[in-house]
Protein backbone atom coordinates (compact mmCIF):
# COMPACT_ATOMS: atom_id res chain seq x y z
CA UNK A 1 0.00 0.00 0.00
CA UNK A 2 1.41 3.18 -0.79
CA UNK A 3 1.19 6.39 1.25
CA UNK A 4 -1.34 7.85 -0.61
CA UNK A 5 -3.70 4.90 -0.58
CA UNK A 6 -2.93 4.95 3.54
CA UNK A 7 -3.91 8.89 3.36
CA UNK A 8 -7.28 7.93 1.91
CA UNK A 9 -8.04 4.87 4.38
CA UNK A 10 -7.01 7.36 7.10
CA UNK A 11 -9.91 10.02 6.16
CA UNK A 12 -12.19 9.32 8.37
CA UNK A 13 -10.38 10.08 11.41
CA UNK A 14 -9.22 13.76 9.47
CA UNK A 15 -12.85 14.52 10.11
CA UNK A 16 -13.21 14.01 14.33
CA UNK A 17 -9.74 15.75 14.11
CA UNK A 18 -10.83 18.87 12.36
CA UNK A 19 -13.61 18.99 14.95
CA UNK A 20 -11.30 18.64 17.98
CA UNK A 21 -9.07 21.33 16.71
CA UNK A 22 -12.07 23.71 15.65
CA UNK A 23 -13.68 22.45 19.45
CA UNK A 24 -10.38 23.38 21.20
CA UNK A 25 -9.40 26.57 19.43
CA UNK A 26 -13.15 28.23 19.50
CA UNK A 27 -13.85 27.40 23.31
CA UNK A 28 -10.50 28.60 24.26
CA UNK A 29 -11.13 31.54 21.84
CA UNK A 30 -14.17 32.15 23.65
CA UNK A 31 -13.26 31.80 27.52
CA UNK A 32 -9.44 33.14 26.97
CA UNK A 33 -11.03 36.04 24.98
CA UNK A 34 -13.44 37.33 28.00
CA UNK A 35 -11.12 36.63 30.89
CA UNK A 36 -8.30 38.03 28.39
CA UNK A 37 -10.55 41.47 28.02
CA UNK A 38 -11.35 41.59 31.65
CA UNK A 39 -7.57 41.33 32.41
CA UNK A 40 -6.41 43.71 29.67
CA UNK A 41 -9.23 46.33 30.64
CA UNK A 42 -8.03 46.14 34.01
CA UNK A 43 -4.12 46.27 33.34
CA UNK A 44 -5.59 49.79 30.63
CA UNK A 45 -7.29 51.10 33.76
CA UNK A 46 -5.65 50.32 36.90
CA UNK A 47 -2.25 51.44 35.49
CA UNK A 48 -1.04 55.13 36.76
CA UNK A 49 -2.75 57.62 35.15
CA UNK A 50 -5.71 55.04 34.05
CA UNK A 51 -9.25 55.93 34.61
CA UNK A 52 -9.16 54.20 38.10
CA UNK A 53 -5.66 53.72 39.54
CA UNK A 54 -4.86 51.72 41.41
CA UNK A 55 -1.30 50.53 41.89
CA UNK A 56 -1.75 47.00 43.88
CA UNK A 57 -3.92 45.57 41.24
CA UNK A 58 -1.54 46.59 38.60
CA UNK A 59 1.31 45.00 40.29
CA UNK A 60 0.01 42.35 41.37
CA UNK A 61 -1.82 41.55 37.23
CA UNK A 62 1.07 42.82 35.55
CA UNK A 63 3.90 40.13 37.28
CA UNK A 64 1.62 37.51 36.85
CA UNK A 65 0.89 37.94 33.21
CA UNK A 66 4.57 38.13 32.96
CA UNK A 67 5.12 35.25 34.62
CA UNK A 68 3.23 33.02 32.72
CA UNK A 69 3.06 34.58 29.40
CA UNK A 70 6.88 33.36 28.07
CA UNK A 71 6.28 29.57 28.97
CA UNK A 72 5.99 27.69 25.93
CA UNK A 73 2.99 26.16 25.64
CA UNK A 74 3.90 22.47 25.75
CA UNK A 75 5.77 22.74 28.99
CA UNK A 76 2.50 24.90 30.14
CA UNK A 77 -0.30 22.08 28.92
CA UNK A 78 2.11 19.92 31.37
CA UNK A 79 2.42 21.83 33.79
CA UNK A 80 -1.38 23.30 34.42
CA UNK A 81 -2.34 19.84 34.74
CA UNK A 82 -3.14 19.47 38.50
CA UNK A 83 -4.84 22.88 37.45
CA UNK A 84 -7.40 21.39 35.17
CA UNK A 85 -8.15 18.17 37.17
CA UNK A 86 -9.41 20.44 39.57
CA UNK A 87 -11.12 22.89 37.39
CA UNK A 88 -12.69 20.72 34.42
CA UNK A 89 -12.24 16.94 36.59
CA UNK A 90 -9.50 15.57 33.99
CA UNK A 91 -5.92 16.33 33.28
CA UNK A 92 -6.40 14.44 29.31
CA UNK A 93 -8.47 15.26 26.10
CA UNK A 94 -10.45 17.74 24.84
CA UNK A 95 -11.19 19.58 28.20
CA UNK A 96 -8.19 19.22 29.61
CA UNK A 97 -6.38 20.96 26.37
CA UNK A 98 -9.23 23.48 26.33
CA UNK A 99 -8.34 24.56 29.86
CA UNK A 100 -5.19 25.05 29.38
CA UNK A 101 -5.59 26.56 26.12
CA UNK A 102 -7.89 29.25 27.66
CA UNK A 103 -5.71 30.46 30.55
CA UNK A 104 -2.39 30.71 28.19
CA UNK A 105 -5.15 33.04 26.23
CA UNK A 106 -6.19 35.25 28.84
CA UNK A 107 -2.47 35.94 29.63
CA UNK A 108 -2.04 36.64 25.88
CA UNK A 109 -4.91 38.43 25.07
CA UNK A 110 -4.84 40.65 28.08
CA UNK A 111 -1.26 42.60 26.55
CA UNK A 112 -2.68 42.11 22.94
CA UNK A 113 -6.10 44.22 24.64
CA UNK A 114 -4.23 46.77 27.15
CA UNK A 115 -1.93 47.94 23.83
CA UNK A 116 -5.23 48.18 21.82
CA UNK A 117 -6.76 50.29 24.57
CA UNK A 118 -3.95 52.62 25.08
CA UNK A 119 -4.53 53.73 21.27
CA UNK A 120 -7.54 55.41 22.37
CA UNK A 121 -6.94 59.15 22.72
CA UNK A 122 -7.56 60.22 26.58
CA UNK A 123 -9.13 63.09 25.40
CA UNK A 124 -12.14 61.32 24.18
CA UNK A 125 -12.71 59.25 27.65
CA UNK A 126 -12.44 62.98 29.36
CA UNK A 127 -14.86 64.23 26.98
CA UNK A 128 -16.88 61.29 28.34
CA UNK A 129 -16.54 62.08 31.95
CA UNK A 130 -17.31 66.04 31.37
CA UNK A 131 -20.52 64.52 29.91
CA UNK A 132 -21.44 62.92 33.41
CA UNK A 133 -20.70 58.99 32.40
CA UNK A 134 -19.54 57.12 35.11
CA UNK A 135 -16.10 55.22 34.85
CA UNK A 136 -17.88 51.72 34.46
CA UNK A 137 -20.09 53.41 31.96
CA UNK A 138 -17.19 54.75 29.75
CA UNK A 139 -15.29 51.22 29.50
CA UNK A 140 -18.34 49.82 28.39
CA UNK A 141 -19.94 52.41 25.73
CA UNK A 142 -16.72 54.69 25.32
CA UNK A 143 -13.54 53.09 25.61
CA UNK A 144 -14.40 49.20 23.83
CA UNK A 145 -16.20 50.54 21.03
CA UNK A 146 -13.50 53.39 20.33
CA UNK A 147 -11.32 50.56 20.02
CA UNK A 148 -12.92 47.98 18.59
CA UNK A 149 -11.58 47.89 15.31
CA UNK A 150 -8.21 47.20 15.97
CA UNK A 151 -9.03 44.51 19.08
CA UNK A 152 -10.76 42.51 16.47
CA UNK A 153 -7.40 42.21 14.76
CA UNK A 154 -5.42 41.75 17.88
CA UNK A 155 -7.97 38.94 18.08
CA UNK A 156 -7.54 37.29 14.98
CA UNK A 157 -3.95 37.46 15.48
CA UNK A 158 -4.69 35.54 19.04
CA UNK A 159 -6.90 32.99 17.75
CA UNK A 160 -4.24 32.27 14.74
CA UNK A 161 -1.49 31.95 17.73
CA UNK A 162 -4.34 29.33 19.51
CA UNK A 163 -4.70 27.05 16.34
CA UNK A 164 -0.79 26.86 16.45
CA UNK A 165 -0.72 26.17 19.89
CA UNK A 166 -3.73 23.19 19.72
CA UNK A 167 -1.41 21.65 17.29
CA UNK A 168 0.37 20.30 20.85
CA UNK A 169 -3.12 18.98 22.37
CA UNK A 170 -1.79 15.52 20.97
CA UNK A 171 0.92 15.63 24.26
CA UNK A 172 -2.32 14.75 26.68
CA UNK A 173 -4.55 12.90 24.91
CA UNK A 174 -6.79 16.11 23.16
CA UNK A 175 -6.44 14.60 19.42
CA UNK A 176 -6.69 17.31 16.59
CA UNK A 177 -5.39 18.24 13.71
CA UNK A 178 -1.51 18.56 15.05
CA UNK A 179 -1.74 15.22 16.70
CA UNK A 180 -3.41 13.34 13.33
CA UNK A 181 -0.45 15.09 11.71
CA UNK A 182 2.41 13.58 13.85
CA UNK A 183 0.41 10.03 14.44
CA UNK A 184 -0.20 9.27 11.13
CA UNK A 185 1.96 11.47 9.41
CA UNK A 186 5.18 12.03 10.68
CA UNK A 187 5.79 8.78 12.77
CA UNK A 188 4.91 6.57 9.93
CA UNK A 189 7.06 8.36 7.64
CA UNK A 190 4.19 9.37 5.18
CA UNK A 191 4.41 12.95 4.09
CA UNK A 192 0.91 12.81 2.55
CA UNK A 193 -0.96 12.80 5.91
CA UNK A 194 1.22 15.37 7.25
CA UNK A 195 0.54 17.74 4.45
CA UNK A 196 -3.30 17.21 4.65
CA UNK A 197 -3.25 18.14 8.10
CA UNK A 198 -1.10 21.17 6.98
CA UNK A 199 -3.46 21.77 4.50
CA UNK A 200 -6.38 22.06 6.36
CA UNK A 201 -4.79 24.16 9.27
CA UNK A 202 -3.76 26.56 6.74
CA UNK A 203 -7.24 26.93 5.21
CA UNK A 204 -8.72 27.05 8.98
CA UNK A 205 -6.06 30.49 9.34
CA UNK A 206 -6.96 31.86 6.08
CA UNK A 207 -10.34 31.95 6.93
CA UNK A 208 -9.92 33.33 10.02
CA UNK A 209 -7.48 35.94 9.20
CA UNK A 210 -9.92 36.82 6.42
CA UNK A 211 -13.06 36.97 8.91
CA UNK A 212 -11.41 39.31 11.16
CA UNK A 213 -10.19 41.46 8.64
CA UNK A 214 -13.02 42.28 7.19
CA UNK A 215 -15.00 42.38 10.76
CA UNK A 216 -12.24 44.86 11.77
CA UNK A 217 -12.90 47.34 8.61
CA UNK A 218 -16.51 47.38 9.51
CA UNK A 219 -15.89 48.91 12.61
CA UNK A 220 -12.24 51.29 11.61
CA UNK A 221 -13.32 54.44 10.84
CA UNK A 222 -9.98 56.86 11.23
CA UNK B 1 -24.84 87.42 40.10
CA UNK B 2 -22.18 85.07 40.16
CA UNK B 3 -22.74 81.23 38.86
CA UNK B 4 -18.90 80.28 39.56
CA UNK B 5 -17.14 81.72 42.43
CA UNK B 6 -13.50 80.39 43.34
CA UNK B 7 -11.90 81.43 46.36
CA UNK B 8 -8.28 80.99 46.80
CA UNK B 9 -8.12 77.90 44.85
CA UNK B 10 -4.47 75.46 44.69
CA UNK B 11 -3.97 72.63 42.61
CA UNK B 12 -0.99 70.77 41.96
CA UNK B 13 0.33 67.43 40.43
CA UNK B 14 3.12 65.40 40.84
CA UNK B 15 6.71 65.83 39.42
CA UNK B 16 7.34 64.19 35.23
CA UNK B 17 9.90 62.99 37.41
CA UNK B 18 11.22 61.29 40.64
CA UNK B 19 12.62 63.78 43.07
CA UNK B 20 11.58 67.25 41.51
CA UNK B 21 9.05 69.51 42.43
CA UNK B 22 5.30 69.28 42.13
CA UNK B 23 4.51 71.06 39.39
CA UNK B 24 2.36 74.03 40.98
CA UNK B 25 -0.60 74.25 38.16
CA UNK B 26 -2.61 76.70 39.85
CA UNK B 27 -2.20 79.20 42.36
CA UNK B 28 -3.68 80.91 45.10
CA UNK B 29 -6.41 81.93 42.44
CA UNK B 30 -10.07 83.82 43.47
CA UNK B 31 -12.74 84.82 40.41
CA UNK B 32 -16.06 85.10 40.23
CA UNK B 33 -17.73 84.38 36.96
CA UNK B 34 -21.42 86.14 36.79
CA UNK B 35 -24.33 84.54 35.16
CA UNK B 36 -24.93 84.54 31.09
CA UNK B 37 -21.22 86.58 30.53
CA UNK B 38 -18.38 85.28 28.48
CA UNK B 39 -15.45 85.47 30.66
CA UNK B 40 -11.92 84.79 29.20
CA UNK B 41 -9.57 83.27 30.57
CA UNK B 42 -6.02 83.76 28.47
CA UNK B 43 -2.52 82.61 28.82
CA UNK B 44 0.07 81.15 27.51
CA UNK B 45 0.47 76.85 27.62
CA UNK B 46 1.03 76.16 30.82
CA UNK B 47 0.12 78.67 32.90
CA UNK B 48 -2.89 76.62 34.44
CA UNK B 49 -6.15 78.06 32.41
CA UNK B 50 -7.05 74.57 31.17
CA UNK B 51 -6.52 73.13 34.64
CA UNK B 52 -8.63 76.15 36.11
CA UNK B 53 -11.44 74.85 33.54
CA UNK B 54 -11.00 71.22 34.95
CA UNK B 55 -11.85 72.26 38.50
CA UNK B 56 -14.94 74.01 37.72
CA UNK B 57 -16.34 70.87 36.45
CA UNK B 58 -14.61 68.51 38.85
CA UNK B 59 -12.40 66.42 36.08
CA UNK B 60 -9.78 67.56 38.53
CA UNK B 61 -10.34 67.92 42.14
CA UNK B 62 -8.51 71.31 43.90
CA UNK B 63 -5.69 71.15 46.89
CA UNK B 64 -7.49 73.80 48.73
CA UNK B 65 -9.90 76.87 48.51
CA UNK B 66 -13.41 76.98 47.68
CA UNK B 67 -15.16 76.07 44.58
CA UNK B 68 -19.19 77.04 44.24
CA UNK B 69 -20.56 76.53 40.84
CA UNK B 70 -24.35 76.95 40.46
CA UNK B 71 -24.50 77.08 44.60
CA UNK B 72 -22.64 73.97 44.33
CA UNK B 73 -19.90 73.92 47.04
CA UNK B 74 -17.40 71.56 44.07
CA UNK B 75 -14.87 69.90 47.16
CA UNK B 76 -17.95 68.58 48.93
CA UNK B 77 -19.78 66.82 46.21
CA UNK B 78 -19.29 62.81 45.96
CA UNK B 79 -18.56 61.26 42.79
CA UNK B 80 -22.28 60.59 41.69
CA UNK B 81 -23.30 64.45 42.65
CA UNK B 82 -20.49 65.42 40.54
CA UNK B 83 -21.51 63.14 37.76
CA UNK B 84 -25.14 64.91 37.90
CA UNK B 85 -23.23 68.16 38.51
CA UNK B 86 -21.01 67.65 34.90
CA UNK B 87 -24.37 67.65 33.01
CA UNK B 88 -25.31 71.28 33.52
CA UNK B 89 -21.47 72.04 32.94
CA UNK B 90 -21.00 71.64 29.40
CA UNK B 91 -17.59 71.06 28.04
CA UNK B 92 -15.74 71.25 24.25
CA UNK B 93 -12.23 70.69 23.61
CA UNK B 94 -9.46 71.84 21.35
CA UNK B 95 -9.45 68.18 19.56
CA UNK B 96 -12.63 67.73 19.59
CA UNK B 97 -13.00 64.78 20.94
CA UNK B 98 -15.90 63.19 19.63
CA UNK B 99 -16.70 59.37 19.61
CA UNK B 100 -15.46 57.94 16.18
CA UNK B 101 -17.13 54.84 16.78
CA UNK B 102 -20.70 56.97 17.23
CA UNK B 103 -22.47 59.01 14.27
CA UNK B 104 -23.17 62.35 15.10
CA UNK B 105 -26.64 61.96 16.60
CA UNK B 106 -24.81 59.04 18.20
CA UNK B 107 -22.61 61.35 19.96
CA UNK B 108 -25.45 63.96 20.97
CA UNK B 109 -27.19 60.51 22.06
CA UNK B 110 -24.63 59.47 24.55
CA UNK B 111 -24.72 62.91 26.20
CA UNK B 112 -28.44 62.47 26.68
CA UNK B 113 -28.59 58.80 27.76
CA UNK B 114 -25.72 59.39 30.32
CA UNK B 115 -28.09 62.12 31.95
CA UNK B 116 -31.06 59.79 31.88
CA UNK B 117 -33.39 61.46 29.35
CA UNK B 118 -36.17 59.13 27.80
CA UNK B 119 -35.75 57.67 24.18
CA UNK B 120 -38.61 60.34 22.56
CA UNK B 121 -36.97 63.28 24.50
CA UNK B 122 -33.31 62.44 22.85
CA UNK B 123 -34.35 62.00 19.60
CA UNK B 124 -36.45 65.37 19.28
CA UNK B 125 -33.70 67.15 21.20
CA UNK B 126 -30.72 65.31 19.01
CA UNK B 127 -32.70 67.22 16.32
CA UNK B 128 -32.95 70.70 18.04
CA UNK B 129 -29.44 71.04 18.97
CA UNK B 130 -28.18 70.11 15.40
CA UNK B 131 -30.54 72.21 13.92
CA UNK B 132 -28.72 75.06 15.90
CA UNK B 133 -25.53 74.05 15.18
CA UNK B 134 -26.41 74.46 11.48
CA UNK B 135 -25.48 70.75 11.08
CA UNK B 136 -28.83 68.53 10.81
CA UNK B 137 -28.36 67.37 7.74
CA UNK B 138 -25.27 65.84 8.73
CA UNK B 139 -26.72 63.53 11.89
CA UNK B 140 -25.73 59.90 10.17
CA UNK B 141 -22.33 61.44 9.40
CA UNK B 142 -19.27 59.48 11.19
CA UNK B 143 -16.97 62.30 12.59
CA UNK B 144 -14.23 61.35 10.48
CA UNK B 145 -16.29 62.58 7.44
CA UNK B 146 -16.24 66.07 8.65
CA UNK B 147 -14.12 69.11 8.98
CA UNK B 148 -12.69 70.32 11.66
CA UNK B 149 -15.22 73.27 12.38
CA UNK B 150 -18.09 70.82 11.69
CA UNK B 151 -16.74 68.51 14.14
CA UNK B 152 -15.95 71.45 17.34
CA UNK B 153 -19.78 72.39 15.55
CA UNK B 154 -20.88 68.86 16.98
CA UNK B 155 -18.53 69.05 20.15
CA UNK B 156 -21.34 72.28 20.82
CA UNK B 157 -24.03 70.58 20.10
CA UNK B 158 -23.09 67.55 22.28
CA UNK B 159 -22.39 69.77 25.00
CA UNK B 160 -25.58 71.81 24.89
CA UNK B 161 -27.65 68.67 24.60
CA UNK B 162 -28.47 68.67 28.19
CA UNK B 163 -28.98 72.42 28.45
CA UNK B 164 -26.07 73.14 30.54
CA UNK B 165 -25.68 76.40 32.53
CA UNK B 166 -22.17 76.57 31.24
CA UNK B 167 -20.07 75.71 28.84
CA UNK B 168 -16.06 75.52 29.80
CA UNK B 169 -14.34 76.03 25.79
CA UNK B 170 -11.08 74.96 26.60
CA UNK B 171 -8.92 76.16 23.16
CA UNK B 172 -11.92 75.38 21.24
CA UNK B 173 -10.72 77.52 18.16
CA UNK B 174 -7.21 76.58 18.63
CA UNK B 175 -6.69 73.93 15.74
CA UNK B 176 -9.00 75.80 13.67
CA UNK B 177 -7.79 77.52 10.59
CA UNK B 178 -8.71 81.53 11.14
CA UNK B 179 -12.30 81.35 8.97
CA UNK B 180 -13.43 78.83 10.57
CA UNK B 181 -12.10 80.22 14.23
CA UNK B 182 -14.61 83.05 13.53
CA UNK B 183 -17.76 80.95 12.42
CA UNK B 184 -17.24 79.19 15.84
CA UNK B 185 -16.47 82.01 18.00
CA UNK B 186 -19.80 83.68 16.55
CA UNK B 187 -21.68 80.69 17.06
CA UNK B 188 -20.29 80.53 20.63
CA UNK B 189 -21.73 84.08 21.08
CA UNK B 190 -24.83 83.20 19.89
CA UNK B 191 -25.35 80.63 22.44
CA UNK B 192 -24.38 83.08 25.13
CA UNK B 193 -26.80 85.95 23.68
CA UNK B 194 -29.88 83.69 22.66
CA UNK B 195 -29.67 80.70 25.03
CA UNK B 196 -28.38 82.47 28.01
CA UNK B 197 -25.67 79.91 28.54
CA UNK B 198 -22.37 81.06 30.72
CA UNK B 199 -19.36 80.78 28.65
CA UNK B 200 -15.60 80.37 30.08
CA UNK B 201 -13.64 80.67 27.17
CA UNK B 202 -10.23 79.06 27.57
CA UNK B 203 -7.79 80.46 25.21
CA UNK B 204 -4.70 82.16 24.23
CA UNK B 205 -6.62 83.45 21.01
CA UNK B 206 -6.99 87.43 21.56
CA UNK B 207 -8.89 87.61 18.58
CA UNK B 208 -11.38 85.63 19.91
CA UNK B 209 -11.28 87.82 23.23
CA UNK B 210 -11.89 90.75 21.27
CA UNK B 211 -15.21 89.58 19.39
CA UNK B 212 -16.34 87.77 21.90
CA UNK B 213 -15.65 87.90 25.59
CA UNK B 214 -16.89 90.65 27.67
CA UNK B 215 -14.42 89.90 30.66
CA UNK B 216 -10.98 88.43 31.06
CA UNK B 217 -8.48 87.22 33.54
CA UNK B 218 -4.99 87.04 32.51
CA UNK B 219 -3.07 84.31 33.69
CA UNK B 220 0.69 83.22 34.31
CA UNK B 221 2.42 80.79 36.19
CA UNK B 222 -0.91 79.36 37.98
CA UNK B 223 -1.86 82.76 39.07
CA UNK B 224 -4.22 85.78 37.80
CA UNK B 225 -2.19 88.82 36.58
CA UNK B 226 -4.69 90.86 35.54
CA UNK B 227 -8.72 90.63 35.18
CA UNK B 228 -10.87 93.72 33.53
CA UNK B 229 -13.73 93.82 31.18
CA UNK B 230 -12.22 92.97 27.67
CA UNK B 231 -12.28 97.27 26.94
CA UNK B 232 -10.12 98.14 29.91
CA UNK B 233 -7.90 95.57 28.92
CA UNK B 234 -7.47 96.25 25.80
CA UNK B 235 -7.23 99.55 26.05
CA UNK B 236 -4.72 99.83 29.01
CA UNK B 237 -3.29 96.40 29.78
CA UNK B 238 -1.33 96.61 33.20
CA UNK B 239 0.62 93.42 33.23
CA UNK B 240 3.52 92.46 31.16
CA UNK B 241 1.53 89.17 30.03
CA UNK B 242 -1.31 91.10 29.06
CA UNK B 243 0.89 93.59 27.53
CA UNK B 244 1.83 91.04 25.03
CA UNK B 245 -1.49 89.06 24.23
CA UNK B 246 -3.09 92.87 23.78
CA UNK B 247 -0.50 93.72 20.97
CA UNK B 248 -1.07 90.80 19.06
CA UNK B 249 -4.69 91.50 17.96
CA UNK B 250 -3.84 95.83 18.21
CA UNK B 251 -2.51 96.53 15.01
CA UNK B 252 -3.04 100.63 15.97
CA UNK B 253 -0.18 99.71 18.13
CA UNK B 254 3.41 99.25 16.41
CA UNK B 255 5.41 96.71 18.07
CA UNK B 256 8.56 94.54 16.71
CA UNK B 257 9.55 95.06 13.26
CA UNK B 258 6.97 97.56 12.42
CA UNK B 259 8.15 99.79 15.13
CA UNK B 260 11.19 99.66 14.55
CA UNK B 261 10.58 100.80 10.57
CA UNK B 262 8.69 103.78 11.78
CA UNK B 263 11.38 104.64 14.56
CA UNK B 264 14.00 105.02 11.24
CA UNK B 265 11.43 107.01 8.93
CA UNK B 266 10.11 109.41 11.29
CA UNK B 267 12.59 111.28 13.50
CA UNK B 268 10.38 112.86 15.51
CA UNK B 269 8.71 111.28 18.83
CA UNK B 270 6.09 108.21 18.60
CA UNK B 271 2.90 108.41 20.90
CA UNK B 272 0.32 105.76 20.95
CA UNK B 273 -3.08 106.96 21.79
CA UNK B 274 -6.12 104.52 22.49
CA UNK B 275 -9.49 106.25 22.01
CA UNK B 276 -12.72 104.43 23.35
CA UNK B 277 -15.53 105.38 20.66
CA UNK B 278 -18.36 104.43 23.48
CA UNK B 279 -17.41 107.74 25.40
CA UNK B 280 -18.81 110.70 23.88
CA UNK B 281 -16.50 112.57 21.70
CA UNK B 282 -13.16 111.53 22.71
CA UNK B 283 -11.84 111.36 19.27
CA UNK B 284 -13.12 115.19 18.52
CA UNK B 285 -10.95 116.40 21.79
CA UNK B 286 -7.99 114.14 20.96
CA UNK B 287 -7.78 115.74 17.60
CA UNK B 288 -8.77 119.44 19.06
CA UNK B 289 -5.80 119.02 21.67
CA UNK B 290 -3.38 118.05 18.70
CA UNK B 291 -4.48 121.48 17.05
CA UNK B 292 -4.20 123.18 19.75
CA UNK B 293 -0.24 122.85 20.40
CA UNK B 294 3.01 124.15 18.89
CA UNK B 295 3.66 120.74 17.83
CA UNK B 296 3.86 119.38 14.08
CA UNK B 297 1.46 116.21 13.82
CA UNK B 298 1.57 113.27 11.54
CA UNK B 299 -0.65 110.51 11.67
CA UNK B 300 1.53 107.32 11.22
CA UNK B 301 -0.05 103.97 11.94
CA UNK B 302 -3.38 103.05 13.03
CA UNK B 303 -6.61 101.13 13.24
CA UNK B 304 -9.97 100.38 14.71
CA UNK B 305 -10.35 97.30 16.90
CA UNK B 306 -14.04 96.06 17.32
CA UNK B 307 -14.90 94.40 20.61
CA UNK B 308 -17.52 93.03 22.01
CA UNK B 309 -19.02 95.91 23.39
CA UNK B 310 -17.46 98.57 22.05
CA UNK B 311 -14.70 99.59 19.30
CA UNK B 312 -11.49 101.33 20.00
CA UNK B 313 -9.83 103.51 18.06
CA UNK B 314 -5.64 103.02 18.41
CA UNK B 315 -3.30 105.74 17.02
CA UNK B 316 -0.02 106.46 16.54
CA UNK B 317 1.42 109.86 15.90
CA UNK B 318 4.88 111.33 14.97
CA UNK B 319 5.48 114.50 17.03
CA UNK B 320 8.31 116.88 16.06
CA UNK B 321 8.77 120.09 17.86
CA UNK B 322 10.34 121.55 21.15
CA UNK B 323 10.57 119.06 23.60
CA UNK B 324 9.01 120.78 26.42
CA UNK B 325 6.28 121.60 23.85
CA UNK B 326 5.44 117.40 23.33
CA UNK B 327 5.82 117.33 26.43
CA UNK B 328 2.89 119.00 27.40
CA UNK B 329 1.00 117.91 24.63
CA UNK B 330 1.45 114.41 25.79
CA UNK B 331 0.21 115.40 29.60
CA UNK B 332 -2.61 116.65 27.96
CA UNK B 333 -3.37 113.97 25.75
CA UNK B 334 -3.07 111.61 29.05
CA UNK B 335 -5.85 113.54 30.44
CA UNK B 336 -8.32 112.89 27.79
CA UNK B 337 -7.49 109.06 26.68
CA UNK B 338 -4.44 106.37 27.51
CA UNK B 339 -1.31 107.37 26.05
CA UNK B 340 1.70 105.70 25.49
CA UNK B 341 5.05 107.25 24.08
CA UNK B 342 6.94 103.98 21.89
CA UNK B 343 10.11 103.03 21.11
CA UNK B 344 11.77 105.41 22.92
Amino acid sequence: MDNFEKLLNLLHLLGPATVETLQMVLMALLWGGLGGLIVGVLLYTTKTGGLTPNRLVYFFLNVLVNFFRPIPFIIFIAAVQPLSRAVVGTGYGVPAATFALSLAAVFGISRLVEQNLVSVPGGVLEAALSLGASRFRIILTVLLPEALGPLILGYTFAVVALVDMSAVAGYIAAGGLGDFAIQYGYRVYNPWVTWTAVLIIVIIVQALQFFGNWLSKKFIRN
Amino acid sequence: MSIVEITQVAKSYPPASRGAARIQAVNGVSLSINEGEIFAIIGYSGAGKSTLARLINGLERIDSGQIFVDGQSIPDLKEKQLRKLRQSVGMIFQQFNLFTSKTVAGNIDYALATAGWEKDARKQRIAEVLDFVGLLEKAWAYPNQLSGGQKQRVGIARALATRPKILLADEATSALDPETTGEVASLLSRINRELGTTIVLITHEMDVVRSIAHRAAVMEKGEIVELADTASLFLAPKSRAAKNFVATVIDGEPHGEDLARLRERHPGRLVTVKIPQTEERLQERVFTTLGAGKVSWELVHGGVVHLQDEDIAVFTFNFQGLSTDVDALIASLKQIVTTIEVGR
